[in-house]
């Protein structure tokens, strides 16, 4: 008998199954005693966990945890203004300018230091989009370079292979032509050699006076 | 899952027309990370402290160090609202570290000797478990509710803390299993497999407690019926 796994179990206990897996389960447990007893076993331990109440303690820790935080704000809103109030009733018009000379080095070190940062970091905003709009620029630039450089060598190897065949040609028709003046030569000299054999045979024959000469014997 | 919303709070007949206007978690949290939105903060804090504060009360067994336990989990919450990811569940990113917080909190005081869980759980269910083998309860005496929460509570405690925040999460804070594996990080199977070993540990430890009531419910089945109590 196959036994469903305890993991089909807990979402049998728990109802995370469907209907059908569900008439499943319930139809396996009908014949094997040993899941069943399983399943007892943790309904069991399921119904003992409620006995662990907790008491309602939300309410208390709402109020605990963030009723102070509004109340020190009210009360410090409120401290706050009526210094604000008591500042502006309470001090005198001639103080004015000496609370302005006391504070103004203070003020402008801060206001220089904050400048400065504001300048710093709008530098390094800028450089970072500078760089980051620069490197976007050099990969186009790159890739259109590549595909001209592709086409270019390709033209290339286009031209110097139809110049390559073209001299092929040239080189075969140059071979036919002096194969034909070779053969032109051959022929002409053989008519030559024959031509000169005989006037060499008629020169030799040839006797001045009349008798022809007569080899020796 | 439903949080505790107001509970009890305010009247319960705006509940449902409040529920309309409310934003969600997910934005909340969204303009707390954006805006430093406070009001939204308040809301979250408002909404989610009572199941947290129960969480951690269930996790350490102490119901003091869950109120501190619950306002660090808000404060890590705020300190790390840029860390939040807007796409994901809120309420699973707060589990999470509220659990975190209560695993480190068990360790320290683990460490400190604070706390033993071999100790201090059978102690406490050896404690209720000595009374009520001391003496022979009464015909209709039975285990009162805080004897048999205290008993639950020193078994939980003796769980591992994975076994433990498993178990918590599906049965009291009713989370699906899919929930716990995403607020654990771990596939939904092993969920399940844990939540069958937790049940299964705490029906052994729970057994002294299971047999006595077995043993009452058996002597009233057995008394003679028509006996008239005055």
């Amino acid at each position: 008998m196959n036994h469903p796994n305890p993991e089909e179990w807990m979402s049998y206990l728990y109802d995370e199954i469907n209907s059908q897996e569900r008439a499943s389960l319930k139809a396996h447990l009908q014949t094997c005693p040993d899941c069943a007893a399983d399943l007892g076993e943790w309904q069991a331990a399921r119904k003992n966990l409620d006995a662990w109440r907790l008491p309602r303690a939300a309410e208390r820790a709402r109020v605990a945890f963030a009723a102070p935080a509004f109340k020190w704000a009210a009360a410090a809103a409120i401290f706050l203004c009526a210094g604000f109030w008591a500042g502006r009733v309470a001090s005198a018009p001639a103080n004015v300018e000496k609370v302005r000379v006391a504070i103004e080095p203070q003020l402008r070190k801060q206001l220089r230091q904050e400048l400065a940062q504001e300048f710093h970091e709008a530098l390094d905003r800028t450089a970072t989009a500078t760089l980051a709009v620069a490197g976007e620029q050099a990969r186009t630039l790159l890739a259109d370079y590549a595909t001209v450089f592709e086409r270019k060598r390709i033209a290339e190897n286009t031209a110097i292979a139809s110049a390559l065949d073209k001299l092929g040609q040239q080189r075969f028709a140059d071979y036919l032509s002096l194969k034909k003046d070779l053969d032109t030569v051959a022929v002409n000299a053989d008519a030559g050699f024959r031509s000169t054999e005989q006037q060499l045979i008629q020169l030799a024959d040839y006797t001045p006076g009349g008798l022809p000469y007569s080899h020796p014997k | 899952m439903v949080p505790d919303w107001d509970n009890g709070m305010r009247p319960a007949r705006f509940a449902a027309l409040r529920s309309l206007f409310a934003i969600s978690d997910e934005q909340a949290m969204w303009r707390v990370q954006m805006q430093e939105d406070e009001a939204a903060f308040a809301q979250l804090v408002r909404r989610w402290e009572g199941p947290i504060q129960r969480l951690c009360t269930r996790m350490t067994g102490d119901a003091h160090r869950a109120e501190d336990l619950t306002q660090e989990t808000f404060a890590r919450v705020f300190a790390k609202r840029k860390d939040y990811q807007p796409n994901g569940k809120f309420s699973t990113w707060l589990w999470r570290i509220a659990l975190n917080l209560c695993c480190d909190e068990w360790r320290r005081r683990q460490r400190r000797h604070e706390l033993s869980l071999d100790d201090t759980g059978r102690e406490a269910a050896a404690s209720v478990l000595d009374q009520l083998t001391a003496r022979e309860p009464a015909p209709d005496e039975s285990l009162d509710g805080q004897e048999r929460g205290a008993l639950v509570r020193g078994a939980l405690l003796q769980l591992p803390e994975t076994h433990r925040a498993v178990l918590v999460l599906r049965h009291y804070e009713n989370l699906k299993f899919r929930e716990i594996a995403a607020v654990l990080d771990v596939p939904e199977g092993t969920v399940k497999s844990r939540m069958a070993d937790a049940l299964t540990k705490m029906s052994q430890l729970l057994k002294p407690m299971l047999g006595h009531e077995l043993l009452k419910n058996l002597k009233t089945q057995n008394e003679p019926k028509g006996h008239l109590t005055i």
